[in-house]
């Protein structure tokens, strides 16, 4: 980040209302109102599969490393881009310039964050949007060779780099509870 | 999934202890040892004993190593006296045991001879020479280099190869001849020998693969070379004369990146070339018996027969590594080493 | 004499204060002046011994400084200043000298003449460098002193002195001097001519800032950067002469600094700036504007953002100084606003958002400016909105417009009235006034299209909530342009912005809302209840309903929303009275309870914001309710009404009203009430909507009633809760009466909501009316025969005995949070059966629950609740806990006191056992291996609450680190605990560990920790993997 700015002045989004989970009376599955969070299990023994908008989640609050603003903000990340299966995620990114620098250490950020937060048994991978980006198969080659990733994490300046940007990864989580 | 194949893989033991994953095991040819190495910037070494019809592996000692960095890669010295090991910090690590032989592994203490210093970024991938004469390792800063061995560890640099355009994944010596083979991100393979004249040079370029050439594994006798790739396939190279090599054949049956393959005799006689193991992302093992076309069939094609078969070998877990043991009387051993930082040991048996 | 002598000796050789204090007293009575000091000191004084001399000076000073105000003459003044001044020559004495004169100057006698001798002598010998810290301390101090009391002294010595100064403040370093020296600066800045002397003065402020100073760890002054910070601005700030030399450093800084430095510098700035004045702001102002906007157009985090904002502000007010009143803008504020308007042609960029956020900053700066700000950028705007090829940013154009509404909107709430101007004769000041109908033109068109509606209803909402800019006809207009956009789709998927936007409108132009608005979705209420399977219409009813209940809070809509709301109820009653057959046995009483729940919600709201209609819903309301249910309570066969659910959202109607009556008001309905409920009389209380056929009376309260008549008792209840302590209940005897309601609590056929409601008339009751008659022969009656009946007879069954101590639980809560002294008996008797095997958990429960708040004993129901009334129950029982806790180790009977404790401390606020924690954390610990989730839950709940407390210390939690994590570590597996708040308060409280606990104690821990944690990022329920996430998050980053 030797202060090269790669886009000086991206556009910015609006946030989508976060991934509205409706309580089983608003849905009008349930015939009583229940005073409790949208949240709140009726039904202990009912699996909640990991889906996408969790995913989302996780990594819509992701800060951008070169503005103040999240990855959901700038559109680098959205829900329709992040595709869930048994054991396997796909996320797909879109770089704010075809030119940036930085996806390679956005993808990381996304990897690092997904490394900490999603079960183990998820494969996951990680490429830019088609045709968004100059150097695509570059970095999407990169940010899937697990030996180099490996070797990534090891490197403290980056680390700290990473750090910085998931910082904010967390936030709207707890803006939840 | 089983359909049924001749053969299937029977968990001997599964052998935890490294604190993060772990990235390849390294059987000694001459004793019985199997070594591993870890993220956790640690060498860990098992012994073996035959205990009724199975085999008893027990932890003898671990080294530390002193890498700042994960351990990568492990080698074995022809003699088994002497390990190598290939680190993210770009050094490379010569390790001997000092005092307590063969008898009281317990006794021994393995101590760093020397440490090769050259790379400029992570060293992936070490091996030695059939004669243990050669010390090869290599880097992603897109090198290769081949090391002398002199007596008391003393190594002296023979030539640093800058063929590949990018990180060099994986090296592998032929097994009789000084031919060295290299694997790399640029999706190609390349062949090196010694010009008595010259020095090290490149005399083949192997292309084909279309993503990640992951790891190398020569054939037994040395007239085929096998190579697995992130494009999902294994291609076998064969010798077609002294300096060209051929693919052969393509092999398919990994979801994911197929991270090492493994070649040994095999224990089905003299007419196979002997048992192809393969390992990757997806967590499956696969054992392949790889022969020659009979004289008299038309098609140049090997044949290949799919013997045996595993998924999730290590749980969800990636698998790094795959190595047959190369000791008489143990062809069927295989060893795997997972993301979930543990090391499996698998017999090849007929099912039933 | 002597005895000076004697002392002075024997404290040159041990140097004890005794020796100091008998001197002094001398003074002080008298019997010896300090010239006789200086006599006896006089051999050391001129002593050869370099150490004597000091000795004897530093025990002069000491003395001195030990001596009271008033025990110096001039004349000894005049002698001990010229000595000290003497003793500064020499290097061995200075110290104590310069102690003496700190402690010298503060004396009355001390003459100007004797300031300025001083100075001159401090100027002339003292090498600041050649001292320690402790020793410049004495000369800054002996300066501020000397400025305080005799700075016209000082400014009559003209140059000598602040060269002097300039001379001996340079380059010093230590906080606690440094404090002391910009105090001493600030007073010269601004009270003296520094004309000459800027130049220095500044070179010795400003070369301090920014201040990088971090607290060294056992500083024994305890000064914080904040401090030096504060000291240091007010110099800087201090006059006008620093302009021109201070802004470049400031412009420099804040191109150099980090973002911390950043900040600092904007602060500063936007403290000087004002000070330095306009013509200097205006000089540099191009400068000071092009780093400002680099802040804020590429900002590098939103606090600097901000500071860079408020900064923008101040600097233009000082430069629009005297133009603001002239009316029109001009020079570098109009260039500004013209740059930004230029930013805007891309809206969707992220700069056109700064950009505005610099207008809206301007709003509040300067009417003229305000005016020019909002008129430049709407014009542009809007027209930009308009442009055919321009229609792709028209949501990014809205989302501005309404950046630059709410701006202006809350700049105009907060700011006082601005200056009156010639042209406030004709238009009262509302900045939006003159871009009105432009704005109104393009949020309304927002509305059309999907892609803006959303922000433009939020900008129309900042419009409608700005007083005095819309008339009753432009109210009407935007009311109808939501109603045709809500027309549109199902009325019922109004979004919650729309909705804000009308109920904003209604609070000032009700009749719109209900003339277009509520007829469509009182429409789309059903007269009969959908069918179990119709989910969608379910949702729609009650999405519907809960729009209603936010838009009809003004009384006016109020009044129509209750009337249609009772109306369709009555329709439904219909099936509802009777007993219903099918799956109408679920979904009409649902519904009824949808709409019951709307009204108490509205209800709510409005007791809330203390609106005056709601008392008069105690005649239009509440008879209605009542003839509802008692009419469904007399059929023989139960009736679908007689929900619990249903009784109670109307039980809380019923208290809503209640509690918002006057006295007198409440006596009658209470008349009413007890004669319905004791005397049979119905017509009453339903305001003669009911009148019943004598052969099925209304006597819910005898023993022999009918269920669904004793289900009515609910309302009741609900009724008497909320009366105010006041009211006589017309009841002859209080005793008989409770002991009535008691007998009916406890009889076979009594159901749990049953229960309940008379629980709470007995607590209401008790705690209301404690002194009246009646009560104490109650009370003494439940401590003697119904123990003995009740709670304490193993012959009785063990649900008899619950429901009994529940009972007892009441009684005792209402007299304890009055603090009556019985109370303590009645907890007595919950030890007792500690022993019990039968009941001990629930007493165990029962003891922790006396400590916790409920819905009836509270001030908003008149109750009597004395303050701490819950510390004095903690003291009270925590000891008896802890002890039975001890003794009985492994009993079963040591379960039911950690249970006991677990609820305890579940139920009391924070501060009650905060000190406690090192006493209570084993305790604890064990009763998180009870199988009980509730208390496992409950325990890790308090756990949290004190790792969040910040006052409460961590060492405790320390301590016990590394088995906390492991008990959690259990806690959070579905394994070993199936429900899921258990795991989810267990991961809450493993991700606050890393915040409390020094690393060096858990790190051996981390990787365990984060390895056990990745297997409940599998967890089957999403709530518990957000918290198992958030908590491995914080592991990950918890580094030494």
């Amino acid at each position: 980040m030797n202060g090269e700015i790669f886009n000086p002045n991206p556009t910015v989004f609006a946030l989508s209302k976060r991934s509205g989970r409706k309580s089983k009376f608003e849905t009008g599955r349930s015939l009583w109102i229940d005073n409790e969070g949208p949240l709140e299990q009726t039904d202990d023994s009912e699996v909640e599969s990991i889906d996408q908008d969790e995913i989302f989640d996780l990594i819509r609050s992701i800060a951008d490393p070169e503005h103040p603003n999240s990855l959901e903000e700038l559109r680098v990340v959205s829900a329709e881009q992040i595709d869930v299966g048994q054991n396997h995620v796909t996320i797909e990114f879109t770089p704010t310039v075809p030119h940036c620098g930085m996806s390679t250490l956005i993808g990381l950020s996304i990897r690092v964050r997904l490394l900490r937060s999603l079960p183990q048994r998820f494969k996951v991978d990680i490429k830019v949007k088609p045709g968004s980006h100059q150097s695509e198969l570059a970095v999407n080659k990169q940010l899937n060779d697990k030996e180099r990733v490996a070797a990534a994490l090891e490197n403290p300046a980056l680390v700290e780099t990473l750090e910085k940007c998931l910082e904010t990864a967390g936030m709207q989580s707890e803006l939840y509870d | 999934m089983d359909v049924d194949l001749p053969y299937e893989l029977q968990l001997v033991t599964d052998l935890r202890g490294h604190e993060e994953r772990a990235w390849q095991i390294a059987w000694n040819p001459v004793e019985p040892l199997l070594a591993s190495c870890s993220a956790d910037k640690s060498v860990r070494l098992y012994n073996y004993q035959p205990s009724n019809e199975s085999l008893k592996f027990s932890h003898i000692h671990s080294i530390p190593t002193g890498h700042t960095k994960t351990v990568r890669s492990l080698a074995w010295s022809p003699s088994g006296k002497t390990l190598a090991t290939g680190s993210f910090d770009s050094n490379v690590g010569i390790w001997e045991r000092e005092g307590g032989h063969d008898g009281d592994e317990e006794a021994a203490d393995w101590e760093c001879m020397t440490l090769l210093e050259g790379h400029e970024t992570e060293c992936k991938s070490v091996a030695y020479s059939s004669s243990g004469t050669l010390l090869a390792s290599c880097s992603r800063d897109k090198t290769v280099w081949v090391w002398e061995v002199h007596p008391d560890s003393d190594f002296e640099c023979m030539g640093v190869l800058m063929e590949h355009t990018q990180d060099v994944k994986c090296v592998a010596w032929h097994p009789s001849e000084e031919i060295l083979a290299s694997a790399s991100y640029d999706d190609t393979i390349k062949l090196y020998i010694d010009d008595p004249s010259e020095d090290w040079f490149c005399f083949s370029t192997l292309t084909g693969h279309k993503s990640t050439v992951w790891a190398l594994a020569w054939s037994p006798k040395g007239s085929y070379l096998a190579s697995s790739s992130d494009d999902l396939t294994i291609k076998i190279w064969k010798r077609v004369a002294e300096h060209k090599w051929e693919c052969a054949l393509e092999l398919k049956g990994h979801e994911r990146s197929i991270y090492s393959i493994s070649w040994g005799k095999g224990k089905t006689g003299e007419e196979s070339l002997g048992w192809l193991a393969s390992t990757g992302g997806d967590g499956k093992i696969n054992v392949w018996d790889i022969r020659e076309p009979p004289e008299s069939s038309t098609g140049r094609v090997l044949s290949h027969k799919l013997i045996a078969t595993l998924s999730s070998a290590h749980d969800v877990s990636d698998v790094n590594s795959i190595s047959w043991c190369p000791r008489e009387g143990f062809e069927d051993l295989l060893a795997t080493a997972g993301d979930d930082g543990s090391v499996r040991v698998w017999k090849v048996v007929p099912s039933h | 004499m002597e005895s000076v002598e004697r002392s002075v000796r024997s404290w040159l050789a041990s140097g004890k204060d005794t020796e100091l204090d008998e001197t002094v007293s001398g003074i002080i009575n008298g019997q010896i002046t300090l010239v006789d000091v200086v006599k006896a000191l006089g051999q050391y004084l001129t002593s050869e011994e370099d150490e004597l001399r000091s000795k004897g000076v530093d025990f002069l000073s000491s003395v001195l400084g030990k001596c009271p105000l008033d025990k110096l003459n001039r004349q000894a003044v005049r002698v001990l200043v010229a000595f000290h001044c003497s003793k500064l020559e020499d290097t061995e004495t200075i110290t104590p000298a310069l102690k003496g004169l700190a402690f010298l100057v503060k004396f009355p006698p001390v003459e100007p003449s004797d300031a300025s001798d001083i100075l001159s002598a401090l100027f002339k010998h003292v090498k600041m460098k050649a001292l320690v810290q402790s020793t410049r301390f004495f000369v800054f101090s002996i300066i501020d002193t000397l400025l305080v009391k005799h700075i016209k002294a000082l400014r009559d010595m003209g140059r000598e002195f602040l060269d002097g100064y300039v001379g001996l403040a340079e380059g010093e370093k230590d906080p606690r001097n440094l404090l002391l020296a910009f105090a001493i600066a600030r007073v010269l800045l601004t009270q003296f001519d520094i004309s000459h002397k800027t130049d220095d003065l500044f070179d010795i402020t400003f070369c301090y800032f920014p201040i990088t100073f971090r607290p060294p760890p056992g500083d024994p002054y305890g000064i914080s950067a904040e401090d030096l910070k504060k000291a240091l601005s007010a110099c800087l700030s201090a006059t006008p002469l620093f302009g021109r030399l201070g802004i470049p450093v400031f412009l420099e800084k804040l191109t150099a600094g980090s973002p911390t430095t950043k900040r600092d510098t904007l602060q500063t700035m936007t403290q000087c700036l004002p000070v330095y004045g306009a013509p200097v702001a205006r000089d540099f102002g191009r400068k000071i504007w092009s780093s400002l906007k680099l802040e804020i157009l590429q900002p590098i985090d939103p606090q600097t953002e901000s500071e860079a904002l408020s900064t923008l502000q101040v600097f233009v007010r000082t430069i629009q100084g005297s133009e603001a009143s002239s009316g029109e803008v001009a020079g570098l504020a109009k260039d500004i606003c013209e740059e930004c308007i230029a930013v805007l042609r891309e809206p969707e960029k992220a700069q056109a958002k700064a950009a505005m956020k610099v207008l809206c900053a301007f709003v509040t700066v300067s009417p003229t400016l305000s005016q020019f700000a909002i008129s430049q950028a709407t014009q542009h705007l809007v027209s930009l909105f308009h442009n055919p090829d321009e229609v792709p940013s028209r949501p990014a154009v809205i989302i501005l417009l309404s950046d630059l509404v709410h701006a202006t909107r809350d700049a105009s709430s907060t700011a006082p009235t601005p200056p009156s101007r010639m042209d406030n004769a004709t238009t009262d000041h509302v900045p939006l006034q003159p871009s009105k109908d432009d704005l109104l033109g393009v949020f309304t068109v927002g509305l059309k299209t999907p892609s803006t509606v959303e922000s433009a209803l939020r900008a129309l909402q900042g419009m409608v909530t700005t007083t005095g800019l819309f008339t009753d006809e432009e109210f009407g207009f935007i009311v109808h342009a939501v109603d045709e956009l809500i027309q549109g789709d199902n009325v019922e998927d109004i979004s919650d912005n729309a909705l804000s936007l009308l109920s904003a409108i209604s609070t000032t132009a009700p009749h719109h809302v209900a003339d277009q608005i509520l007829p469509l979705f009182f429409s789309s209420l059903p007269d009969r209840a959908p069918v179990k399977e119709a989910q969608d219409e379910r949702a729609a009813y009650w999405r519907a309903l809960s729009a209603l209940s936010t838009l009809c809070v003004h009384p006016a809509l109020f009044e129509i929303f209750v009337v249609r709301l009772t109306t369709k109820l009555d329709l439904l009653s219909g099936s509802l009275s009777g007993p219903g057959q099918g799956s109408e046995l679920e979904t009409v009483p649902a519904y009824a309870h949808s709409i019951l729940t709307a009204i108490s919600k509205t209800l709510a709201a409005k007791v809330e914001k203390k609106d005056a209609d709601v008392p008069k819903y105690v005649d239009r309301l509440l008879p209605w309710l009542f003839k509802l249910f008692i009419n469904a309570s007399l059929v023989k066969a139960a009736s679908l009404l007689l929900d619990p659910r249903l009784l109670q959202v109307a039980g809380r109607i019923i208290s809503l009203v209640v509690e918002t009556l006057p006295l007198e008001r409440q006596q009658r309905f209470t008349e009413l009430l007890f004669g319905a409920y004791l005397k049979g009389d119905v017509q009453a209380i339903t305001d003669g909507l009911l009148r019943i056929p004598s052969d099925t009376p209304f006597h819910p309260l005898n023993s022999d009633a009918t269920t669904p008549q004793r289900y009515t008792v609910v309302l009741f209840s609900a009724a008497v809760v909320s009366l105010r302590k006041e009211i006589t209940l017309p009841v002859e005897n209080l005793g008989t009466f409770l002991e009535l309601i008691t007998m009916w609590s406890d009889s076979r056929e009594a159901a749990q909501t049953q229960r309940e409601a008379a629980w709470h008339i007995l607590a209401s009751v008790v705690n209301k009316h404690t002194e009246e008659p009646g009560i104490s022969s109650f009370l003494t009656a439940r401590l003697d025969v119904y123990w003995l009946t009740a709670l304490g007879n193993r012959d009785a069954t063990a649900d008899t005995r619950r429901h009994s101590i529940s009972l007892w639980a009441w009684i005792t809560k209402a007299l304890l949070v009055r603090s009556h002294p019985i109370s303590s008996q009645f907890v007595d008797r919950f030890f007792e059966l500690l022993g019990d095997d039968a009941v001990d958990w629930d007493a165990a429960r029962a003891i922790g629950g006396l400590g916790s708040g409920d819905i009836v004993l509270t001030k908003r129901n008149f109750a009597v609740v004395k303050v701490l009334h819950a510390q004095k129950f903690f003291n009270m029982v925590l000891p008896r806990i802890l002890e039975g806790a001890k003794v009985c180790d492994g009993s079963r009977q040591e379960t039911a006191y950690l249970v006991a404790l677990a609820s305890l401390i579940d139920s009391v606020p924070k501060a009650t056992y905060r000190t406690e924690m090192s006493s209570l954390m084993p305790l604890l610990l064990r009763a998180l291996d009870l199988p009980d989730p509730t208390i496992r839950a409950s325990i890790i709940a308090t756990l949290t609450g004190t790792l969040k407390d910040v006052t409460s210390d961590s060492t405790t939690v320390s301590s016990y680190a590394s088995t906390l994590v492991l008990a959690m570590l259990k806690n959070c597996m579905l394994a070993d605990s199936p429900e899921p708040r258990v795991r989810t308060a267990a991961l809450r409280y493993l991700s606050l560990l890393p915040g409390t606990v020094r690393y060096d104690l858990l790190h051996p821990y981390k990787s365990q920790v984060l390895k056990e944690l990745a297997k409940v990022l599998d967890d089957p329920k999403r709530a518990v993997r957000k918290e198992a996430v958030y908590a491995r998050t914080n592991w990950f980053k918890y580094n030494g």
